[in-house]
């Protein structure tokens, strides 16, 4: 398109008053652009004016005003690229005058007086005006078939759930079941937890109705006694393959190479083509992952709700227990089959067990956690189990030894409920030890509550282990992605499937997979039908976006897409490799393929391109490099001492708010710093830093998510990978004998502004005690 | 190695401190908000925290004849503050009650004494003892001046006073009322009392103080 810029200059909340408005017109005007100014952009009239600007052929609006983050609908023009100047937030609000005084008449020009407040809002403006120039109308991309319909896997009570919920809004549901009926582990308990309010008594399963329900459903389509063996394509276009549980097909899923597999015997690395004919001798008598089952059948997105298995302890595991060498030591899992059976026995020799203790932590050496992938729900098991003692007998006895008796919610209520019954007893303790005591057992524990190390004489003894999710053994979606079948583990979520717990519930690490039920975290039978709702929901997310071109998640919206140009491309791989989300696949020569309805637009593969050949349409090195390009570096011929230049470049997920709200409290920091939002630290192209600093630049810093164990990033790995490969750019600034301290990458949280004045100011300290960038000026 | 207490739950017991007004002791969830507020308590033992945690588990030896529990003055701090309504207080009240009754010479009157119902009758007996003793002994004083009298006269006309048919038709002809039952059951339980350990023990009492 043709564009016609136009910046407008917003002069309330104080921009009018601590501004220069004429001067920063004329940054405008001196770069050949018209620019207005108007009192209040965001009300009517203001409005009234943009809108007008446009009828008269504005079709590229510079709006120098507040955050982006903010009145996003009243400058929102169909078919205008807008984009917003933040001279509110990040200019007047964070640099006040009584700190940053303007110039006296004297002052102005006298080549040692400078304003900072007024250079930080001509710059801004500058790089908003580079940007607009550099940027596009994006297209949406919209594959050219399209499946409407649902793909469940497993049959349990969360698919089950989740396939009614997405037919009850009118989407085709498939339900795929490895066993011979639907049911999954629910259909093999006596009872179960409380899932409606009062959430005080046991209640019969829920399994069966579901099963009526679903069998009756005329949009369910159930496959029992199948699994998946390859899942192709991408969202909105899923082809699939099953298969009977067992067999050998020639659409099996491809593995990826091991890396060892990757090196000659010299331990070189092999070219893309060897690699490939590697790969299919590795997966003899199996398709390539871009050859589509020409039979399979079409998807358009997919919940995964393949389950759990009981915890199985390994032979001396917890030997301290007695588990495996006294048959009457069982877990929790064994104990429902016991109780389903009819009334409590002993496994050794079938007489009544009316004293049972509950173990609800291993123990050992002070450790006082519970068993491996116990959650919150072997505790509330155990509630339930030692119920089932009391039922079967009036003279029963029910022991739970816990270090954390966890239920969450109103299963409190149950919690209570259980605690009234006169049979049954609690109290926090390590079991020490489980031994045989003539006919029965005895089990030892310490630090209970009652003050003393007690024994209790026990019939059985029941282990709260855990729900180990189906995903662990095997991949069971089976994707025939270039990095593999299997979800990508991170190692933080013991192999459940999640992204992120607390961010972003359902949402693997896959667009168009989402997890339901306990192969997302061990959970109640409650919690998984919540959370196959909440599967379904977002697999309708999924549909309704790719249908229309746009980003699902967490870009939701988003109709840009990374392009790539692929006469330059020299198959190096690092964006199939790095990308988050196995959003690329590569052909045989290596060269990428990209899938852009798996895509979510973090631009990690922008970032990771060494021939920058991806972007976006609104959002690609060419715009940031103009951008960085466009701020002012003043030198030794503009001033006798002059400023310090910084650019930031800042997560607009996590970095940008907090920004704007260090704003909003009006908290200052140094002026010298230029902060350009980028989508995610993984997006970063060390391009733009050389940019920066070789237009003498004194200095860049990354301002992100944290990322670890606890950590924050919106696509999962953005930070960290931009911290190893600012670690890889100090190589490249000793080339230059520049310090490499002069690029620091800083981690901070959403709610964390008022850190920002601290990591600001201490950055440019340290860069004013390194001294300008030689560069400067050249 | 430290003392290992093996622990045998006695559910009777939990079931009858219950009964004895502790009915809210199970709600207790240890988290000591009662040694907290507890004047009595001291720095180095979590009382009541310990005793209601011995109530939930019945662990009636722990209890019964821990002398810790005749310490409480029954200020209701604790009860107050639970943040479960377990009621400690209450707890040790009924906890109290059912170590009298465990204590008692006769446990039956032990239990009696427990009892509501059984209570005014245990009382009445010993009111009725005595109101005999002060008319008898009234009335022997004042004849002592005619004539001499034995002073263990006076036992033995206070132990035989047998109560019968005038008492029970007294009582019946009380016009209706809930305290109407009440009385007649008292008095037909004084008049029982009477008869048959009165009445058959007045042999031994005359024996005891002629046989010289």
């Amino acid at each position: 398109m043709d564009k016609k810029i136009g910046v407008y200059i917003c002069e309330g909340c104080g921009i009018g008053e601590a501004l220069d408005v004429d001067a920063l017109k004329a940054v405008a005007t001196d770069d050949g652009v018209a620019a207005k100014t108007h009192p209040i952009l965001c009300g009517k009239a203001g409005v009234e004016f943009l809108q007008k600007e446009i009828e008269e052929g504005t079709n590229t609006l510079v709006i120098a005003a507040c955050s982006r983050r903010v009145n996003y609908d009243i400058f929102r023009f169909d078919g205008c690229i807008v984009d917003r100047v933040n001279i509110r937030e990040q200019v007047v609000w964070s640099h006040p005058r009584e700190e940053f005084p303007a110039l006296t008449e004297e002052q102005k020009g006298d080549g040692v007086h400078f304003d900072r407040v007024q250079m930080l809002a001509e710059d801004y403006l500058r790089m908003g005006m580079a940007k607009a120039k550099k940027i596009d109308l994006p297209e949406p991309y919209k594959p050219e078939t399209f499946s409407r319909k649902i793909l469940v896997i497993g049959g349990g009570v969360s698919g089950m759930t989740a396939a009614l919920d997405a037919a009850y809004a009118g989407y085709e549901v498939t339900i795929v079941e490895k066993e011979e009926r639907l049911g999954g582990h629910a259909s093999h308990w006596r009872r179960q937890l409380p899932v409606a309010q009062p959430f005080a008594d046991l209640i019969p399963p829920v399994v069966d109705e579901k099963i009526q329900a679903v069998e009756a459903h005329p949009k369910i389509s159930i496959k029992t006694h199948t699994v998946v063996a390859r899942l192709a394509g991408s969202p909105g276009d899923f082809t699939v393959t099953f298969k009977k549980p067992g067999e050998k097909i020639e659409f099996d899923v491809p593995y990826p190479l091991p890396e060892e597999m990757k090196v000659d015997e010299n331990g070189k690395d092999l070219n893309a083509e060897q690699i490939h004919e590697k790969f299919m001798e590795y997966n003899e008598g199996r398709r390539d992952i871009l050859t589509l089952d020409p039979s399979g059948e079409k998807y358009g997105a997919v919940i995964l709700a393949a389950g759990w298995r009981g915890y199985q302890p390994k032979a001396e595991e917890f030997a301290h227990l007695g588990f495996g060498e006294l048959p009457d030591v069982v877990t929790n899992e064994a104990f429902e089959l016991i109780a389903k059976k009819g009334k409590i026995t002993r496994p050794s020799d079938g007489k009544d067990a009316k004293s049972v203790v509950f173990v609800q932590s291993p123990g050992q050496e002070g450790n006082d956690a519970d068993f491996d992938y116990a959650g919150a729900v072997t505790s509330l098991v155990s509630l339930k189990q030692a119920k089932y003692v009391r039922e079967d007998y009036e003279d029963g006895r029910a022991f739970i030894f816990y270090q954390h008796m966890r239920t969450p919610g109103l299963q409190e209520n149950f919690y209570k409920s259980i605690q009234q019954d006169p049979g049954i007893f609690m109290t926090k303790g390590e079991v020490v030890q489980v031994s045989k005591n003539g006919d029965g057992m005895v089990v030892e524990a310490k630090d209970t509550l009652l003050g003393e190390n007690i024994n209790v004489k026990a019939d059985l003894v029941v282990l709260a282990t855990g729900m180990v999710p189906a995903t662990k053994d095997d991949p069971v979606v089976n994707m025939a992605y270039r990095q593999g079948p299997a979800f990508r583990d991170i190692d933080l979520f013991n192999g459940y499937v999640d992204s992120n717990f607390i961010c972003f519930p359902y949402e693997t690490q896959r667009t168009g997979i989402y997890a339901a039920g306990a192969v997302r975290r061990s959970m109640t039978t409650e919690e998984a039908m919540e959370d196959a709702t909440g599967a379904a929901l977002k697999a309708i997310q999924c549909l309704e976006s790719v249908n229309r071109g746009v980003s699902v998640h967490p870009r939701s919206g988003d109709m840009t897409f990374p392009d790539f140009f692929f006469q330059r491309c020299t198959q190096c791989k690092r964006c199939t490799e790095e990308c988050p989300f196995g959003a690329l696949d590569d052909d045989a020569k290596g060269t990428p393929k990209p899938n852009p309805t798996r895509c979510r637009r973090c631009g990690t593969c922008m970032g990771a391109c060494p021939e920058r050949i991806i972007g976006f349409a609104d959002y690609n090195i060419d715009s940031i490099g103009s951008m960085v390009k466009s701020i002012q570096v003043p030198s030794e011929d503009d001033y006798e001492e002059p400023p310090m230049r910084i650019l930031a470049l800042i997560c607009e997920n996590d970095a940008y708010p907090a920004i704007d709200i260090a704003g909003l409290n009006r908290l200052s920091y140094s002026a010298e710093v230029r902060f350009i939002p980028v989508r995610c630290l993984g997006s970063v192209n060390v391009i733009w830093i050389k940019d920066a600093l070789s237009t003498g630049m004194d200095g860049v810093f990354l301002l992100g998510c944290k990322h670890g164990d606890d950590y924050q990033c919106h696509f999962v790995k953005g930070s960290e990978l931009a911290s190893i490969r600012m670690k890889k750019i100090g190589e490249a600034l000793a080339s230059l004998s520049l310090e490499n301290e002069r690029v620091a990458q800083y981690e901070i949280a959403i709610d964390e502004y008022d850190k920002i004045p601290q990591i600001v100011n201490d950055f440019v300290a340290s860069i004013e005690e390194m001294g300008p960038n030689p560069f400067k000026g050249f | 190695m430290t003392d290992t207490y093996t622990v045998e739950p006695d559910v009777g017991f939990i079931n009858e401190v219950s009964r004895l007004g502790g009915g809210d002791l199970k709600k207790c969830f240890q988290c000591a908000t009662c040694s907290v507020v507890c004047p009595i308590s001291p720095d180095t033992k979590p009382f009541p925290r310990k005793e209601m945690i011995a109530a939930s588990w019945g662990l009636k030896d722990r209890l019964v004849g821990n002398g810790d529990v005749w310490l409480c003055h029954n200020c209701g701090d604790c009860t107050t503050y639970c943040p479960r309504g377990a009621k400690p207080g209450d707890v040790l009240a009924a906890v109290r009650s059912y170590a009298i009754s465990e204590y008692a010479p006769l446990k039956t009157l032990g239990k009696w004494v427990n009892e509501p119902a059984k209570l005014p009758l245990l009382l009445a007996i010993p009111v009725v003892l005595l109101a005999r003793f002060i008319s008898v002994g009234l009335l022997l004083t004042v004849l002592s001046r005619f004539r001499e009298f034995s002073p263990r006269l006076f036992s033995i006309m206070t132990w035989g006073g047998l109560r019968g048919g005038i008492s029970i038709a007294l009582a019946l002809s009380l016009p209706r009322g809930p305290e109407r039952d009440i009385i007649i059951a008292i008095t037909y339980g004084v008049v029982v009392f009477s008869i048959l350990v009165q009445g058959l023990t007045v042999e031994k009492v005359v024996q005891r103080f002629f046989s010289r």
